[in-house]
């Protein structure tokens, strides 16, 4: 027992310089947002000397313009589970059609897909503002600024990847089930949500979780689309917004990037085990 | 089939009259078929050339040009200008003069609008140079000065449009009930100078790839068919100038209607071949009903698949074609849209950033630092990603859950956020070089990394990211913070992997009398690496393209030492390169810093980047198993 702890030790050590290297931003946020702007300056390792400056500058945050934490944080909801949703259904039902009919078509329209997965956002997001502009221009449908410009662009820039992991899953169901519900006078839509749909749980999870995690935190598409200080803004916009206005004033800012991360460390403590089951599912092929 | 294995001379009279029907839908889209008798399936192909022809009607001004051209109408007596005949209240040049104005100061204004009111900030603060130089709180769309965000109906409340008034002063319009006909203006041609017709007249496909093709041919205050063509008018398109990125993007749009529609004619002829074969085969004409039924079944793919398509065609594949046309003009600061036009230019572009030094070298330090960037950071996330897993799934160590918990929360918090807490803390007056003060640390650390080359001078407190000497450690940073950023993802996902290493080779190397050591190295770690190898090469194409791990940590900083800064780079000022940047940041800059926009070249450096990511996403998908399997069938 004693050689066991012995030899755990190097193991422990390390575990614990990890711990306190991944750990140490997140003190230091804790801590110095709980400080008031003179203290933050003059002492920023120190442990605050009156922790309920905490709930002041959480108070300041939640009522400041410039972040509209209430607003903000809806609005990120709606965008994430919106964009998730839309995501899911449309990939889903593609991969399956695409899986399931054997044409040269069918394979081309794929490998299309495949090709588009290859385009680094990076490279697409200089023109997407003037084309965004363009089409409102061509069918009146205004795209910036709104919700439906970053529904439809995160569904347009989250497909393709989500098809290509619904399609190497589906090719895994045999094809068995549904040709007993064809038997069974089942309609195709019926066999896609009444058999295949249920059926793709593991995946649907791993493409909610990475698309989710990605949407959730992302901050290029939503300041290129929607802009900042707009009225629809996400968490992160908000934070940088709300950074750009109070440039000095870490205390504030630390508080808010506290109250950003706030929502997505207690989702992941409650949904830890899924979204680890999730990522792992899609992660390796 | 059996046609086939007959005799050569009746298989080829079987094929002459499919060969004809091709043809026929070749030149009419159902005229095959309606040679192959089958009248319901010429009218579905029939719809293509209708569409083609209503919609080209429909949206030009065709009709007026064949009236203009048959005499009905006498040009002279609708045309502006000084043959026209009419008083103009003021002279036309001044009238442009405003407009030209009016054309950078709604661009002015609107940047005014879109900026952030508190960005003005002092300097000497580094965050405030973070919001200023925020990529894009000034970012403004490089289009944004050209004529379509002028507001139309601004202008026209303002009854500023003096041309419009004149036309409708203009008695002696046979036609002149309807607002339209009164204030549209004839262009007259002169008998020298140029005419475009199709840009006048011509509807959604004839001017769309006639702009594609031009990139336009008039700007403001050019003299043009008996008139001065101003900035904008809503009233008669043909008096504005041409704005070569709109007419860029309109022709792209007609491009991928022209090529949809193109297959379908394509299908037809196909279609007219290879049912008139079966129809000379069986003797037997396909009913529509068979026919529909046929395609109605695989259609069902198509209506599916169609939404996802579209919207990738949308947001992928149209911008990526625009930024790959980029690359052949000369679009670049100097060209102010409406008041200069975009040229195609080719290869040019590629050839001088080929051939001369200057950028050449500059290029060449930026690309080998992005691979070193790429590689080191790749390598470095993987590896503590790796000993993160071995040390939360060691049986040895307690509490796992704790630190898995925490180990795995740096990838769940938006980047930027963990970004800005980063930045600030290596500020000079930040929290790294509070803590070496407070520590006693300081003194030690910053002659240590004098010593090993990373700090041009033993500075107290460190300069992290500012002075141009620290580039090395400037680096060294931004590959230690993005190890914090990307360690966590791969920890998960090797968490999962070594899930599924078979219990029974640890059981059998114990056996054998392995030690701890030789059972990662021959069992854990070839399983691990051989079941992640896609997922490496995937977060060295994602590192490659990291644009937020450079830009919001350093902005690209240290800048570039102005003594090697090429001559031929110094006309891109302010868009140079720092010592941080890789390639994705520095096209970045390229295309948005204010004033310095080198579309062109930031475009021929996105090909480069999509080439090489490109390539390396396609080799992991070959080598990958669902795509392997996929063309194996």
């Amino acid at each position: 027992m004693n050689a066991r702890r012995l030899r755990a030790l190097p193991l422990e050590i390390a575990a614990a310089t990890l711990f306190a290297l991944f750990f140490a931003p997140f003190v230091l946020v804790l801590v110095n947002s709980a400080k008031g702007a003179f203290q933050i300056t003059n002492a920023p390792l120190a442990l605050p000397e009156d922790w309920s400056q905490l709930f002041r500058n959480v108070a300041t945050i939640w009522t400041s313009d410039n972040i509209r934490y209430g607003s903000s944080f809806a609005s990120s909801l709606v965008i994430t589970a919106g964009s998730l949703v839309l995501i899911d259904l449309v990939a889903s039902q593609a991969a399956w059609a695409l899986v399931r009919t054997k044409s040269r078509v069918s394979s081309t329209v794929f490998i299309v897909f495949v090709a588009a997965m290859v385009v680094p956002f990076q490279i697409v997001m200089f023109p997407l503002l003037s084309w965004f502009r363009k089409v409102t221009d061509f069918t009146g449908v205004p795209l910036l600024r709104n919700y439906a410009g970053i529904f439809l662009a995160y569904v347009g820039f989250g497909m393709a990847q989500s098809i290509f992991m619904f399609h190497g899953f589906i090719k895994s169901i045999p094809l068995e089930l549904e040709e007993a519900a064809t038997i069974d006078g089942c309609r195709r839509h019926e066999i896609f949500y009444r058999i295949v749909f249920p059926i793709l749980k593991p995946i649907h999870a791993t493409v909610l979780v990475l698309n989710g995690i990605w949407i959730w935190n992302d901050y290029l598409l939503p300041v290129l689309v929607l802009g900042k200080g707009n009225k629809v803004m996400t968490l992160p916009l908000a934070v940088s917004n709300f950074a750009g206005a109070f440039v000095k004033q870490w205390d504030l800012i630390m508080t808010a990037i506290l109250m950003a991360m706030i929502p997505v460390v207690v989702f992941f403590l409650f949904a830890q085990k899924s979204i680890i089951k999730g990522m792992v599912a899609g992660s390796i092929k | 089939m059996n046609t086939q294995e007959g005799s050569p001379a009746p298989r080829r009279r079987s094929r002459a009259p499919a060969l004809v029907a091709a043809i026929a839908s070749l030149l009419v889209p159902g005229l095959g078929q309606l040679l192959n008798r089958q009248k319901l399936k010429a009218l579905v192909w029939l719809i293509v050339p209708v569409l083609l022809v209503s919609v080209e009607l429909a949206t030009s001004d065709w009709g007026r040009y064949a009236a203009l051209r048959s005499g009905k109408v006498p040009p002279e007596s609708f045309a502006r200008g000084a043959e026209a005949g009419f008083e103009l209240e003021g002279p036309a040049g001044g009238e442009q003069a405003t407009s030209l104005a009016d054309l950078f100061g709604t661009a002015e204004a609107g940047e005014a609008e879109g900026e952030d009111p508190f960005a003005a900030a002092t300097e000497d603060d580094p965050f405030a140079a973070a919001s200023e130089d925020d990529p894009f709180a000034a970012a403004e769309d490089p289009f944004s000065g050209g004529v379509p965000d002028l507001d139309p109906f601004a202008a026209a409340a303002e009854g500023e449009d003096p041309f419009a008034a004149a036309a409708g002063e203009g008695e002696g319009l046979d036609s002149g009930d309807s607002y339209f006909d009164a204030t549209y203006l004839w262009p007259n041609y002169g008998d020298e100078g140029p005419r475009y017709v199709v840009r006048d007249f011509g509807g959604f496909f004839t001017r769309g790839l006639w702009g594609l093709a031009t990139l336009g041919r008039v700007v403001i205050d050019d003299a043009y068919a008996g008139t001065t063509i101003e900035l904008y008018n809503r009233v008669t398109p043909w008096l504005g100038a041409d704005n070569s990125i709109v007419l860029m993007g309109n022709g792209l749009i007609a491009l991928s209607i022209l090529v949809i529609l193109g297959a379908v004619w394509a299908f037809g002829v196909a279609d007219a071949y290879r049912s008139r074969v079966r129809t000379d085969e069986t003797g037997r004409v396909e009913k529509f009903g068979e026919f529909w039924g046929r395609v109605w079944h695989s259609l069902y793919v198509y209506l599916v698949s169609a939404p996802a398509f579209v919207l990738m065609i949308l947001f992928t594949i149209i911008p990526i074609l625009f930024t790959f046309l980029m690359a052949f003009t000369n679009y670049t600061y100097r060209v102010k849209l409406g008041a200069r036009l975009i040229e195609w230019v080719g290869l040019d572009t590629f050839r001088f950033l080929a051939v001369d030094p200057g950028w050449l070298s500059v290029f060449g330090q930026i690309f080998l630092w992005t691979i070193l960037w790429a590689l080191m950071s790749s390598f470095t996330v993987y590896a503590i990603g790796f000993l993160n897993a071995m040390v939360v799934e060691s049986p040895l160590v307690r509490a796992k859950k704790v630190w898995r918990t925490i180990m795995i929360l740096p990838w769940a918090i938006p980047s930027l956020v963990s970004l800005m807490v980063f930045r600030n803390a290596f500020d000079k007056d930040g929290l790294v070089n509070q803590f070496l003060f407070a520590s006693g640390l300081m003194e030690s650390v910053t002659n240590f990394l004098y010593k090993i080359g990373l700090e041009g001078k033993p500075d107290m407190p460190i300069f992290w990211f500012q002075p141009i000497y620290n580039g090395a450690l400037a680096r060294f940073v931004v590959v230690l913070t993005n190890l914090w950023l990307g360690a966590p993802y791969h920890m998960m996902m090797i968490i999962g992997v070594l899930a599924t290493v078979p219990k029974e080779l640890y059981e059998a190397a114990a056996i054998d009398g392995a030690t701890g050591y030789q059972r990662f190295r021959f069992i854990t770690l070839p399983m691990v690496l051989s079941a992640t190898v896609p997922a490496l090469i995937m977060t060295f194409s994602f590192n490659f393209n990291n644009f937020g791990a450079v830009y919001f940590l350093t902005g690209g900083g240290p800048s570039w030492d102005p003594s090697k800064v090429p001559d031929s780079m110094r006309i891109v000022g302010s868009a140079m390169p720092g010592q941080t940047d890789i390639l994705i940041s520095w096209i970045y800059k390229l295309s948005f810093t204010k004033d310095f926009e080198q579309y062109n070249t930031a475009a021929v450096y996105s090909i480069i980047i999509f080439m090489i990511v490109g390539g390396f996403a396609v080799f992991n998908m070959l080598r990958s198993k669902s795509f392997t399997e996929e063309a194996g069938e």
